[in-house]
């Protein structure tokens, strides 16, 4: 077994459900300057990227959106399969090894494309559904991984496209509508020509507020509004309501902080696939 | 430590940077689209990265409407319930 496949097992062990190889060199022609793995650790060769944390079957067929929300993602699983990964890589074979930062960069900007690495590590490809990639095997997934100084052998992209399934090319056909550009018209537009993605347009600001519905940007701006309302009572009614008091404990807990939407990929073919499966 | 940028040079460039960053994103196989960096938007339009950078911070948030976090649970619940294919 190569070193790449003993670290793939290994990283499957700590809780990713797949894994792939990206080489920096290959990121850095589509990644701009100040957003490359080798910005983030000097001399960086590899990029581990772990997929999984995505909603159970079961999760899909919860009652409601808030359930779905609050329990079809979590920030912790991943990161820390992606900490234990680093340590192994630098005791066992001697080479650096950081955790990818999953947090923000600065505003709304990441420190590094996730998308891109996996993309690029062959675990997806991009979606009609905002360019989320999709897993040939398991539809939506999450994901995080190791940049390391040692040189790996690269899984490179997936050649065929998983996006858009044959039943959504053939609803494009008679409908001009697929069923994640009909659940978020606000959010996505796009076109479906010979059965292949033609294009696709993503309005992050659309979607910002039903991904982050009680994250930290809506308690920065409830907390403005209150701060701002000279009304005494108004304010109670801002700070001590609902939704600040969920964004409070969303903040405070780490929960719903994101993914709390879902609509897009609620009827993805690629995705129900598994439902099939299940009892 | 970022400065705090002042809000007569916010509201002068917040449209422009706005324009340039990756909010709207487009793919199309084969094609390269990105929203630029605060670096190249700065380079851009004559401001510092740093400037950049906190004019894209606040118009990150101040844009979008406090009505459309208040309003995107009732959003998402009725398009939960929709079977596909439908407007």
């Amino acid at each position: 077994m190569n070193s790449a496949d003993a670290i793939k097992d290994k990283a499957l062990s700590m809780g990713a459900r797949v894994v792939g190889v990206a080489s920096v060199e290959a990121i850095n022609q589509f990644a701009p300057p100040g957003y490359r793995p080798d910005d983030i650790l000097k001399g960086a060769n590899s990029v581990v990227v772990l997929g999984g944390n995505e909603p159970t079957m079961g999760a899909w067929r919860s009652g409601t959106n808030r359930v779905l929300g609050s329990i079809g993602y979590n920030r912790s699983m991943l990161g820390a399969a992606a900490r234990k990964l680093s340590y192994y890589l630098e005791d066992n074979y001697g080479y650096f090894a950081i955790p990818i930062p999953s947090g923000n960069a600065t505003g709304h900007y990441p420190y590094i494309s996730l998308k891109l690495c996996a993309e690029l590590a062959g675990l997806g490809t991009r979606s009609m559904a905002a360019g989320i990639l999709l897993n040939p095997l398991f539809g939506l997934l999450y994901f995080n991984g190791v940049i390391t100084t040692m040189p790996l052998k690269e899984d490179g992209p997936l050649v065929e496209p998983v996006c858009p399934h044959v039943s959504c090319a053939r609803l494009w056909e008679k409908k001009q509508t697929t069923p994640c550009l009909s659940s978020c018209p606000d959010c996505l537009s796009g076109e479906i020509k010979d059965g292949k993605i033609h294009w696709m347009e993503y309005r992050q600001d659309c979607c910002f507020p039903r991904a982050q519905t009680t994250a930290m940007d809506v308690f920065q701006k409830l907390l403005f509004e209150a701060v701002e309302e000279p009304d005494s009572d108004k304010r109670k009614a801002i700070l001590f309501g609902s939704h600040f008091t969920r964004a409070v404990r969303s903040v405070a807990y780490s929960s719903e902080l994101s993914a709390q939407c879902f609509n897009c990929l609620k009827r993805c073919p690629v995705i129900l696939k598994r439902l099939k499966k299940l009892k | 430590m970022p400065r705090f940028v002042s809000m007569n040079l916010y509201e002068r460039y917040r449209d422009a940077v706005w324009d340039l960053t990756n909010v709207r994103q487009r793919y199309e196989p084969g094609r390269k689209h990105r929203g630029l960096t605060d670096e190249e938007i700065a380079a851009k339009l004559g401001l510092t990265a740093e400037d950049a950078a906190e004019i894209r911070c606040i118009a990150e948030i101040e844009k979008t409407a406090l009505e459309a976090y208040l309003d995107a649970e009732g959003i998402k619940e009725e398009r939960f319930k929709r079977p596909p294919g439908k407007k």
